[in-house]
């Protein structure tokens, strides 16, 4: 008798060249399911993907109906992942771009930092905590979070930074609210400073580039000098006092081919609790000093072979957009959520964006700071767009195996921002496939791995 | 496809990503599902197919579930211009319906490494019982030496996929129930167990009420170390995790990382995945 199938799943075929010509593997992201199959199988996939299929053969629905009985096949559809949102932005979480004003010089700054900028006055911090506090007593969410970040240094508006943070802790202890505080810092702080944040910030990210050579190459001082001793005392101390902390670092064509021995380094010297790396996006200062990214193909190798380092030295590496665990329908809170507050008081979606004749500020830039109201006021149409800016609406991405993991990536590093459900960053795009497609391999076969043994803790696990 | 070609389709192996999922993912792949999933699983397994069973057999659904079904059709409740009202991934029986169990502790045909302070056994059931009917219901086959107390634990005010919880504990005590090594363990609930509407227990699940539930594991005994992966750290035979985005530990039972505060979490949370300056 003939049956009809009818793949219901999101489900994506990929060639597994490592195990030879005719192995595929068939991934159903939304599921958490992956199988290992031989090209027949790969062929019946691709044919369901494309239209229902009739068929009598006895091996063919031998194959189909465990996938029916998988709910693969002939079910309702899948869920799918999508972060709703409102008409106005409502968020309990601010980040404050406290100052553009630098005491470094890096060649790729996106904020073309400063020796002397401007710095976020008071009465703008407080209204950023007023309007999420009152969000969250809206929303009942019980917390309000909090981050410092540049443009700039944030620690150089020292006095903001403090102030508003006991601002916000006050406003959390008359709610009974939470407080989650955040900071990014390039490390160049004074001993005091860095103790208070040791004892008052609970996720702390340390830009740095790694050897002394390469700070100085990548982060001079203003004055030309070497930022590595200050950055080392600092993480020093952090390490000191056990606190957590990410070290942050970019990739760059100068790192190109010495990125591994770079981040053994950085192990060696200040064994982090972990890396992130990020290969450079060209913006801000590359545009005067030339400043490239890393040529793909080899920073893909170096990448492979710096997670298998971080797994020997049990260091988390992190890449933005190579996130295995995640099922989004979008890269971060720029679509739909970021709430962060410019030196000057615009509400930028990206904390690459905080002046108005930046190129991309059309479209990241959707509100501001008004001062008569002591409100911020937001164009809805930009917001609206951002917060619909989700993988979903990616044509782009509409037959690709990572787009619930890297949810379309950066929306900020997209070529054209008038057309990102269109096109998206190649580097990026084809840097976060291979690396999302190998953690998928090393995962399906770590878990195979484990039953080597035979025998696990725990309950509901097989002993043949 | 070309008519003429005869097809193989075969499956080399096959592996269950549910570990790496938050919760409320999980409940929308629904219990049911990982049910069908493990048996599959295992039916693989038995025929020599490599295959990575899933960590997390069975899940709660959250009510504040972020992963929605987007097209309206298939979520009366989704509204799209007000947002932040997500579909309810399970919806509570009628009272029509028998009481079924959904969920035990260890899972159903598992063996496991003993734990001699104790091995938690518990029967979650999708409805509110009649606490009076479980009196003289429930078995366990070998027997304790020293008996067992039932715990009943009504969770009908949680928005939990079952409504009632049933635990055995060490007569008297709190504690849980020590079992011997290498043994085969039968828990029985009989089909006479009912739900506050009068319904029986449907215990082979065939959507009649009145037929018992049972249920076997195997406990062996304790190895030296513990297995896991590479980015946890053996300690004794704990798995330490370094962070919870990259641990891979199978057994959250055995693995600390549970419980870590994880601050790409956190950072998620801001909205920024990943700081960058």
């Amino acid at each position: 008798m003939e049956n009809t199938y009818t793949l219901n799943a999101d489900l994506y075929i990929i060639p597994y060249e490592e195990k030879g010509r005719d192995s595929f593997i068939a991934y159903f992201p939304l599921q958490s399911l992956v199988f290992e199959i031989n090209r027949d199988a790969s062929e019946i996939l691709d044919s369901l993907k494309k239209n229902p299929m009739v068929t009598d053969d006895p091996e063919v629905k031998s194959f189909l109906s465990d996938l029916v009985n998988l709910r693969l096949i002939n079910n309702k559809k899948e869920p799918k992942p999508f972060a709703p949102f409102k008409d106005q932005p409502t968020p309990i979480n601010t980040l404050l771009l406290l100052t553009d004003t630098c005491q470094l010089k890096c060649i790729y700054c996106y904020g073309e930092a400063k020796k002397k900028g401007v710095m976020m006055p008071m009465h703008i911090a407080k209204r950023a905590i007023d309007t999420i506090t009152r969000n969250a007593l809206e929303q009942k969410s019980g917390i309000i979070r909090i981050g410092f970040h540049g443009g700039g240094e944030p620690t150089l508006n020292w006095k903001v930074l403090k102030a508003s943070y006991d601002y916000a802790l006050e406003t959390c202890k008359q709610n009974n609210f939470q407080l989650h505080s955040s900071i990014c810092t390039n490390g160049i702080i004074s001993k005091d400073k860095a103790k208070w944040i040791i004892d008052n910030i609970q996720d702390v990210a340390i830009s740095m580039d790694g050897t002394p050579e390469m700070q100085f190459k990548q982060r001079p001082m203003q004055n030309g000098k070497s930022s590595f001793k200050a950055v080392s005392s600092t993480i020093d101390l952090f390490n000191k006092h056990n606190k957590i902390y990410t070290i942050r670092l970019t990739a760059t064509e100068f790192s190109h081919k010495r990125l591994y021995e770079i981040i053994k380094y950085v192990m060696d010297r200040f064994s982090p609790p972990m890396i992130c790396i990020e290969p450079l996006y060209i913006c801000g200062r590359c545009e005067t000093s030339g400043c490239k990214p890393p040529p793909l193909d080899d920073f893909i190798n170096e990448m492979l072979s710096i997670y298998q380092l971080g797994r020997e030295r049990s260091i988390p590496i992190q890449y933005s957009g190579n996130r295995i665990a995640n099922l989004l329908s979008r890269f971060c809170g720029a679509q739909g959520s970021n709430f962060f507050i410019t030196p000057k008081g615009y509400v930028t979606a990206c904390l690459e964006v905080i002046e108005l004749n930046s190129s991309r500020a059309d479209f990241l830039i959707y509100g501001r700071y008004d001062p008569e109201s002591n409100e911020f006021i937001y164009d809805t149409e930009k917001f609206k767009r951002l917060a619909g800016s989700q993988v979903h609406t990616f044509e782009s991405c509409i037959d690709c195996f990572a787009k619930w993991h890297c949810a379309g990536d950066c929306i900020a590093k997209a070529p054209d921002l008038s057309q990102v459900t269109r096109i998206r960053n190649e580097y990026r795009c084809k840097l976060n496939k291979s690396l999302l497609r190998q953690s998928l391999i090393e995962t399906m076969n770590n878990q195979i791995g484990m039953y080597g043994s035979k025998v696990m803790e725990g309950p509901g696990v097989l002993i043949p | 496809m070309e008519e003429t070609k005869k097809m193989i389709p075969r499956i080399f192996s096959a592996v269950d990503l549910t570990h790496l999922q938050p919760n409320e993912r999980i409940g929308l792949i629904g219990n049911e599902n990982l049910r069908n999933r493990r048996e599959f699983l295992e039916k693989l397994f038995k025929a020599g197919i490599a295959v990575g069973l899933p960590a997390i057999l069975l899940s709660s659904c959250e009510p504040e579930i972020k992963y929605i079904v987007t097209d309206e059709e298939d979520c009366p409740t989704y509204t799209p211009t007000t947002g932040n009202n997500p579909c309810a991934c399970n919806t509570d029986a009628t009272a029509t319906l028998s009481p079924k169990v959904v969920n035990t502790l260890p899972a159903k045909n598992s063996t496991f490494i003993n734990d001699s302070s104790g091995v938690e056994i518990r029967i979650d059931i999708d409805k509110a019982l009649d606490v009076t009917s479980i009196t003289g219901a429930l078995t366990l086959s070998p027997e304790l030496s020293g008996g067992f107390d039932i715990h009943f634990y009504d969770l009908s005010k949680n928005n939990l996929p079952y409504k009632t919880s049933l635990a055995l504990f060490k007569t008297g005590t709190s504690n849980k129930v020590v079992l011997v090594d290498d043994t085969t363990y039968t828990v029985t609930l009989k089909g006479t167990v009912k739900d506050i509407n009068g319904k029986n227990l449907d215990g082979n699940g065939d959507g009649t009420g009145g037929d018992d539930f049972s249920f076997s594991f195997k406990t062996v005994k304790k190895y030296d170390s513990c297995i896991c992966q590479s980015d946890c750290t053996c300690v004794g035979n704990k798995c330490t995790c370094q962070s919870y985005i990259s641990c891979s530990c199978q057994s959250y039972s055995s693995c600390s990382c549970q419980s870590n505060t994880c601050y790409y979490c956190s950072c998620t949370n801001m909205g920024c995945p990943l700081y960058r300056i």
